[in-house]
């Protein structure tokens, strides 16, 4: 079977990875091409203010007389971005700390299978808040602290593959043919093991995204930029005058969690020999 | 002088949970030398220990008491100063052809990584070309072809001996081959068998061939090893050991053993019972249980390795009062 052939197959069985990724391909267009798509200015300020969707504002304005639709699409560029520079620091620090806790084993694996508990332990969403309450709220800071909180969940499955593989004939054979430690968990642990972490750190962008919303609506988000989370923080105030502004935000964060979530489970059910691919 | 000498040789692997107080002994107290470009049968049923002694002389399991010597030097000093130039000294070929080698890479990029890794041939077309001559040597024409396939896409026969090859690159002097042929359809384990003689004949490299196979041991072996439950019962010449076997359970083996003539009536020698676990700390000999001529004395007495002609050794309590003393039982 050639590559093309088998790929489209996988698309045709898995409906959850198909419409996924088709909806992810749309919001990223959407995201490059936004410039292009906006009718107004994000932060462009009017005097039709709490206007309902009509005509010339689609999704109406909001309390300062903004064009929701115009921030709306501005906003997929932060969330997106948001979540996947959160979710690829997680990846990384969870692969690498999963592959040689698990790899080595012994000593070094009980140290860090503990600061991997210690870190699933904390309240994520609390230690954000006080970092970010300490450190200012720029876009980078939440990514980072997003990044630096929620990588264990990837550890352990990193851990759990990296366990089992060390037993396989292909790993003990390069270890007889002398390649060295390092290359062995960056060679042959780690691109054979890796799948179900990505599968993970796709589920994880939408956490990101969650996260990074929920920290926007309390008011903590980066200030200078417009994201569907602050959008929801200032339509609270109008929602029985001017529900359109927090609810196109709020349908757009649903969406876009829910594209990930998808991807994610067509990804574990691809890797699932029992299901055969489909889902 | 003998090229590998392993001495008193044991692994414990402690039982989860215990902490450290229970164990399971895989390998117990094994000794043995082998010269250079001698071949060395070892044989036993599953579980006995054999893959596990297997991997300590090469160093891929920790040994946990005992030693092994490379021509004089230690393994773990090797290890220790040059664990690549020890790579390159002592290789193994295992028993499971179909996982060997990495998925998702061509056989090519295999090989090559071998190579770069001990910095054999210049740049990268000289390696792609001894790739080539290596894998036709081996018999697999045309060489091109073969490098370009992923191991999912070959058969078991030419996945071991890509093994082999690949193994052979590095030109050890010593092999240890994990029941190498088990895994294969029987068509092509005289091949590989073939295969691996003829390559340890032409470089003088010493092999260790672990089976459970008296057949193809007996054929490839100069000298053979019986083990049971991590120790080795009887050893000696390939033909000593298996015409006039000594130890009760080398003759119970035999006895099992298929013969090509379905009508010839062999009798069979009783074994009751199955290998008890290799737990704790345990008395007498391991083979008392399931032995048809145990005595008292063998359940408190731990036999010791007498030797029952001139390079044959079996350990036995009861060596010179076998009831099947002097029968042979391979016949041929």
């Amino acid at each position: 079977m050639t590559g093309i052939k088998k790929y489209s197959r996988i698309f045709k069985e898995n409906r959850a990875l198909k419409y996924g990724c088709i909806l992810l391909l749309l919001v990223v267009l959407i995201a490059i091409f936004a410039p292009f798509l906006e009718t107004y200015g994000p932060k462009q300020l009017s005097s039709d203010t709490l206007m309902a969707p009509c005509k010339e504002h689609w999704l109406g304005t909001d309390d300062l007389g903004r064009d929701v639709y115009s921030m709306l699409i501005e906003g997929s560029r932060v969330s997106l971005t948001v979540g996947i520079i959160a979710a690829a620091i997680t990846g990384v620090i969870g692969v690498l700390f999963g592959a040689i806790a698990g790899y080595f084993g012994g000593a070094a694996d009980k140290i860090m299978n503990e600061v991997i508990n210690i870190f699933m332990m904390l309240p994520t969403f609390f230690l954000v808040l006080i970092i970010i309450a300490l450190f200012g709220s720029s876009m980078l800071n939440v990514m980072i602290v997003i990044g630096l909180t929620s990588w264990p969940s990837n550890a352990r499955l990193m851990r759990a593959q990296a366990m089992s593989l060390r037993e396989r004939t292909f790993v003990k054979s390069a270890e007889a043919i002398g390649e060295s430690r390092t290359a062995i968990i960056l060679r042959y642990i780690i691109p054979n093991g890796i799948f179900p972490v990505i599968a993970n750190t796709t589920m994880n962008i939408g956490g990101a995204i969650l996260t990074e919303a929920s920290l926007s609506f309390l008011g903590l988000g980066d200030p200078n930029v417009v994201s569907w989370g602050q959008m929801i923080n200032q339509g609270r105030g109008y929602i029985l005058n001017g529900w359109w502004v927090a609810a196109f935000a709020g349908l757009a964060i649903l969406l876009i969690v829910l594209i990930f979530y998808l991807i994610g489970d067509g990804i574990t059910a691809w890797m699932n020999p029992k299901t055969g691919g489909k889902h | 002088m003998a090229y590998l000498e392993a001495e008193h040789l044991s692994k414990r692997y402690p039982m989860r949970g215990s902490k450290g107080k229970q164990f399971v002994q895989a390998v117990d107290d094994v000794s043995f030398s082998i010269e250079p470009g001698e071949v060395l049968g070892v044989i036993g049923e599953s579980g006995c220990g054999k893959s596990t002694l297997g991997r300590m002389l090469i160093g891929l399991e920790d040994i946990t008491s005992g030693t092994v010597t490379y021509g004089g030097q230690s393994l773990t000093d090797l290890m220790k100063k040059d664990r690549k130039g020890f790579r390159r000294t002592a290789q193994m070929v295992f028993q499971n052809p179909f996982d060997t080698f990495p998925p998702g890479e061509t056989m090519q990029n295999i090989l090559l990584r071998v190579m770069k890794i001990h910095r054999i041939g210049a740049n990268k077309e000289e390696r792609l070309r001894k790739c080539e001559q290596l894998l036709e040597e081996a018999g697999l024409k045309p060489a091109k072809d073969f490098l370009k396939r992923y191991s999912h896409e070959l058969s078991g026969g030419q996945l071991q001996r890509l093994s082999i090859v690949r193994s052979m690159m590095l030109s050890p002097k010593f092999i240890v081959a994990d029941e190498p042929v088990s895994m294969l359809d029987v068509s092509v384990r005289a091949d590989i068998i073939h295969m691996l003689q003829e390559i340890t004949k032409k470089n003088d490299t010493a092999l260790v061939f672990i089976s459970h196979d008296l057949a193809t041991t007996r054929f490839i072996s100069d000298r053979i090893v019986v083990m049971y439950l991590g120790q080795v019962v009887e050893s000696g010449q390939t033909d000593q050991v298996l015409h006039h076997p000594h130890h009760p359970y080398t003759k119970a083996l035999l006895s099992y053993c298929a013969n090509i003539d379905p009508t010839q009536k062999k009798e069979q020698i009783p074994v009751p019972g199955e290998a008890a676990a290799a737990e704790g700390e345990r008395k007498g000999c391991y083979f008392a249980p399931r032995c048809y001529m145990a005595e008292d004395r063998c359940f408190r007495e731990r036999p010791k390795m007498q030797e029952v002609e001139p390079g044959h050794c079996a350990a036995c309590n009861l060596i010179r009062r076998d009831p099947l003393a002097g029968g042979s039982l391979m016949s041929q």
